[in-house]
């Protein structure tokens, strides 16, 4: 009897034991932690970028990532680590100012979600008719673009082809290109993805921009930068405004010198005679 | 014979293109159909075609552009080379028809159908194809950047090394499709972009794209991963936009503006009134200038004159009319409302749409990292895709370095205006604008200014931009005695016509005192499009002196006053040749003019007779040849070398009877070594003459100069006719932008030969660009070595030095050449 009793209380003691982990287990598995950077805190809700609010308890802990001090309430672009109860009570927020790498399974609190409507389709996310020229690019990325333009036979080699672009105000020598052969000129750039810009091309001022194939002035082209690793540009350029068949606009701050009727600006003199 | 008739077919088309198009587009007695016809180079700008019979016709380099080909039958047709660009092409019918190398940049072909046509090489940049029917389609090499392929058919297509960078394939039909595996296109095929292609990472994402659903899901990021950054693509919601410019007077208690990106972010007590009545507030803004949207979070409170509401963020998508926010609503028994997701319709706030989902990243805030603002203040006016004033504050003078110093008021454009940026200031080694005033159509600036001659100055600029008219006007150096008084205007009656004049005043005087000098030259030029060609009148008349004649404290007045006019035109530049070896072929275009020049004192005495008025006319042509590759893999950068080519003849005649001939050959190789590094050579030869029939020894008689006791007899031959030879060798070397390195030597064998201390050496302007062409006395070497650094995310430095190897005792430049670019 004190043999079956002994084995009874053994298979109890297994068994309590047994039952203790694996509800310390399921205790734990209930609480979540994720990643997030904070949209907006107030009315007993914590909000993160993703436009999710969750409710907060009452006796919510806020205290800083490092120090584990205690910390004021959560503000706009701060970045904190937050601690979910099984009932999806935000429970615990760890505050830092310094980004955040992403951490925590953040489907796993998607149910805890407060929204008083239900969720509806969104028809502006539908494919669209007349969509943008440039289509829709995952942004942040750094690309390299290379553009090359083809510049009239006319460009002398000493001379300076620049970009100008919306981007640096017009500047006529925002950008410098490279000579890359006798008629095309090259630039590489490095720019974020989703950046769309308007450029032209000139030879240092807006004196000598190209102009369209017609003649009148060119509309800037619009590049808009993808989310590829590398992207390229390439245009041509028919004519520069300064080297029209007939007379051309000055150059400002140079004003026109006498009528040169030799083809040489720096002809020697002929000597005198000696008298 | 059919050989002869097709060389006759092409000769045909050459002239045809050369001298501006003169085949009819075929608007008044449209013939039924062009089934079969010949129309190689034919002129079809801007023609309606619609619903016109095309089928097997030869438009081989026909120029479509602007054509409207909807409902056009072009079956079988041979469209190689053909200009289509802007083309209307819904409805179109191009099955079975050779599109090669044809550019159809921007074209509209909605639901076009190109089923099982040769598309190889064409140029579908930003071209519209949603919807249209590309099954069977050879895209092979095609550069489709920017293209909208929204739910287009290319079933089995072929689009081996198509360039897809920015297309969007949102529900296209990509089955049975070849190889969607290219993006960087050709010419960065080095070995770095191999491996670039070998990690495949913009493949998946491109296939991803294709084989996404056509509606996707736009519920807010699932994974955590992406929670701090922003990284949804923004929605494109095809809706009208807010009609005029919306204007958003912005408070806060910290307003930062980040330059190089275009970003506005505000923090502590945001307050913000839109030009629509609107105020809204909270504690903290973000907007990205060039996107058109912000945010507004924490404790947000929104209200017009139909109510009000509170709610934990808003985000206001300008561009789309698009209001997305999280209220907290009190429709329960909640004290503290509870949390949902409205979207604002079309300015519609009494009937939100809610619950519906928005796109991933409308809350995030842009990761500024350790980024330091260019300007901080505590408001701002923005106007969207126009222009931020700031009244005042703190801006960046060290450009990321962190040096701020008060401002008054600071204005930034960022419209896509480029007249705004139209400037009349000569080129500076340094330049910091400060723009401290404008709108959505003017900009007053000051410029604080360096270079080599005027040393530090100022300049002011005022811009004024109408939809078809700007204006320019500018007083540089303005703290310089030597002033210039720029102004400039445009106006575009119509798309074809353009008018402009010029207008400079230079003065010499202290402060706003009497001049001791004072010139003026005015421009006006008219430039007129024609279907295949222009016309430019240019106009120009200069006073050289507008002050009583005399002198003033030793500056002396010069008498004359001449003026000149020049009608010219040019044919556009047209394919003369049929393609070889691949891709190649010659261009040409030809320039013909008229016009005159007068100077009542005289402009050139010659046999006895002064002329106060030469008549000029003057015809030339100019022939080119780019990228004619040899190599082992054409398609590869690096493995190729590109042989460029140009001619050009001019003859000038003139009253004064003599005539002015220019010729100018060139040629160059050169090859791409790998990602960083280029190399050219270049060789040019040029020959000037000046012909005077009878009195040409008399114009340019021959003599033999003595320079310093040495007497150089070679200079006897020349007689006006002067030919200049120059072999260039360029290295260049690029890293991304960051640093740039540039090596160019050069050797001219000049005739006449150059002649140490006799011919005066051409000066090179501030930037070191040569000024002058045609000058005689080049040194017999040079080297221009040029280093270009970038020192911080939007401000590059420029070094340029010249060796001309003791030439006229001279080794190096005088001076080094720098130029700081922003």
């Amino acid at each position: 009897m004190n043999r079956t009793a002994q084995i009874i209380l053994s298979a109890l003691l297994v068994f309590s034991i047994f039952s203790a982990s694996v509800f310390q287990a399921s205790a734990q598995a209930a609480i979540v932690t994720v990643t997030a950077q904070i949209l907006d805190y107030e009315a007993g809700y914590v909000f993160f970028t993703s436009g999710d609010g969750f409710k907060v308890a009452p006796n919510v802990s806020v205290v800083d990532l490092k120090s584990g001090a205690p910390a004021g309430p959560p503000r706009p672009r701060q970045y904190g680590r937050v601690t979910f109860d099984a009932t999806g009570i935000v429970t615990k927020i760890e505050l830092t100012n310094a980004k955040l790498p992403a951490d925590g399974d953040y489907g796993a609190i998607r149910k805890f979600v407060i929204a008083l409507s239900t969720p509806a389709p969104n028809p502006d996310l539908a494919p669209q008719l007349n969509g943008s020229r440039c289509a829709s690019v995952r942004p942040g990325k750094s690309v390299t673009l290379n553009i090359t333009v083809q510049v009239p036979a006319t460009t002398p080699l000493t001379d300076n082809v620049y970009m100008t672009t919306d981007q640096s105000g017009w500047n006529a020598q925002a950008y410098r290109l490279d000579r890359r052969d006798t008629l095309h000129y090259r630039v590489q750039l490095k720019l974020l993805s989703g950046t769309v810009m308007h450029v032209l091309f000139d030879r240092g001022s807006m004196q000598s921009v190209q102009l369209a194939r017609n003649g009148i002035e060119q509309e800037p082209y619009p590049i808009c930068i993808g989310d590829e690793d590398a992207q390229t540009f390439t245009q041509t350029v028919f004519n520069w405004a300064d080297q029209q068949a007939g007379a051309s606009i000055p150059i400002p701050q140079t004003m026109p010198t006498p009528y040169n009727p030799a083809p040489f600006p720096n002809l020697p003199p002929r000597p005198t005679p000696a008298p | 014979m059919r050989l002869f008739l097709v060389r006759k077919s092409l000769a045909i088309a050459c002239l045809v293109a050369l001298l501006g198009g003169t085949l009819p587009p075929p608007a008044g007695a449209q013939p039924v159909s062009y089934v079969n016809a010949n129309l190689i180079g034919a002129n079809f700008e801007n023609a309606s075609l619609q619903n016109l019979n095309f089928q097997n016709a030869n438009l081989q380099r026909a120029d479509l552009q602007g054509a409207d080909l909807r409902g056009a039958n072009l079956r079988g047709a041979n469209l190689r080379g053909a200009n289509l660009e802007s083309a209307s092409l819904q409805g179109a019918n191009f099955r079975g028809a050779t599109l090669s190398s044809a550019s159809l940049q921007q074209a509209n072909s909605q639901g076009t159908i190109f089923q099982d046509a040769d598309l190889r090489g064409a140029n579908l940049q930003s071209a519209l194809l949603y919807g249209a029917d590309l099954r069977g389609a050879n895209l092979h090499k095609a550069d489709l950047f920017g293209a909208n392929l929204q739910t287009a058919n290319l079933q089995n297509a072929k689009l081996v090394d198509a360039n897809l960078a920015g297309t969007d394939l949102t529900g296209a039909n990509m089955q049975g499709v070849q190889r969607v595996a290219v993006l960087i296109p050709p010419p960065v095929k080095h070995p770095v972009a191999k491996k670039v292609i070998a990690q495949a990472p913009v493949t998946k994402n491109v296939i991803a794209k294709a084989t996404s659903s056509p509606a996707p899901a736009p519920t807010p990021v699932a994974s955590p991963a992406v929670l701090a950054v922003r990284s949804a693509p923004a929605p494109t919601p095809s809706t009208t936009p807010r009609p005029g410019t919306t204007l958003l007077r912005l408070n806060a208690n910290r307003v930062q503006f980040f330059y190089d990106r275009f970003l506005v972010e505000a923090d502590g007590n945001v307050r913000i009134r839109t030009s629509n009545g609107m105020t809204m507030s909270g504690d903290t803004f973000s907007m990205d200038l060039k996107l058109n949207r912000f945010l507004l979070a924490g404790h947000v409170h929104m209200a017009d004159a139909a109510g009000a509401q509170d709610g934990a963020a808003l985000a206001d998508f300008l561009e789309f009319d698009r209001i997305y926010f999280v209220p907290l609503t009190r429709e329960s028994q909640s004290a503290t409302g509870i949390p949902d997701r409205w979207t604002f319709v079309n300015g519609d706030f009494a009937n939100p749409a809610k619950g519906r989902d928005m796109p991933g990243d409308t809350f995030y805030f842009p990761d500024l990292g350790d980024a330091k603002p260019y300007l901080v203040t505590t408001s701002a006016v923005i106007a969207a895709k126009s222009f931020v004033r700031f009244p005042g504050g703190r801006f960046d003078v060290g450009a990321g370095a962190g040096l701020y110093v008060p401002v008054p008021s600071y204005y930034v454009n960022f419209s896509a205006d480029q007249h705004l940026g139209d400037n009349s200031l000569a080129g500076a080694n340094y330049d910091a604008t400060w723009e401290f005033a404008g709108s959505a159509n003017a900009i007053s600036a000051l410029h604080f200014r360096y270079d080599t001659v005027n040393k530090t100055y100022m300049s002011f600029e005022q811009h004024l931009s109408g939809k078809k008219a700007y204006a320019v006007f500018s007083v540089n150096p303005l703290t310089r005695p030597s002033k210039f008084w720029a102004l400039l205007l445009s106006d575009r009656p119509s798309a074809r016509t353009q008018i402009r004049t010029f207008t400079q005043l230079h003065t010499f005087q202290f402060g706003l005192r009497s001049p001791l000098e004072s010139q003026q030259v005015t421009t006006v030029q008219a430039t007129q499009a024609l279907s295949g060609s222009f016309l430019q009148a240019n106009y120009q008349f200069e006073n050289f002196s507008l002050l009583p004649l005399g002198c003033y404290q030793n500056h002396c007045t010069v008498p004359n006053h001449p003026s000149s006019l020049m009608i010219a035109g040019q044919t556009f530049d047209h394919p003369i040749t049929p393609f070889f070896h691949g891709d190649t072929r010659l261009w040409a275009h030809i320039t013909y003019g008229f016009g005159f020049q007068h100077d009542s004192l005289g402009l050139q005495t010659l046999g006895g007779v002064n002329y106060t008025t030469i008549w000029q006319h003057q015809l030339g042509f100019q022939i080119y040849m780019p990228d004619f590759k040899i190599g082992p893999d054409l398609n590869v950068a690096t493995k190729y070398y590109a042989i460029n080519a140009s001619f050009d003849k001019q003859r000038q005649w003139n009253s004064a009877p003599h005539y002015i001939d220019t010729a100018q050959a060139k040629i160059s190789v050169s090859k791409i070594l790998d990602a960083h590094f280029l190399t050219y050579l270049d060789y040019s030869v040029q020959n000037v003459g000046d012909y005077y029939g009878s009195l040409q020894s008399t114009i340019y008689p021959g003599f033999t100069p003595v320079v310093n006791g040495i007497a150089f007899p070679g200079y006897e031959a020349f007689h006006g006719a002067a030919t200049f030879r120059t072999l260039s060798l360029g290295l260049n070397y690029s890293n991304r932008g960051n640093f740039t390195f540039n090596l160019l030597a050069r050797q001219h064998k000049d005739f006449p030969a150059p002649i140490p201390f006799f011919f005066q050496f051409a000066q090179p302007d501030v930037l070191g660009n040569s000024t002058v062409q045609n000058y005689l006395g080049q040194p017999p070497y040079d080297i221009t070595a040029d280093v270009r650094m970038r020192i911080n995310p939007h401000m590059s430095i420029d070094i340029q030095r010249a060796y001309y190897f003791n030439y006229s005792n001279l080794r190096w430049s005088p001076q080094f050449v720098f130029q700081v670019m922003q």
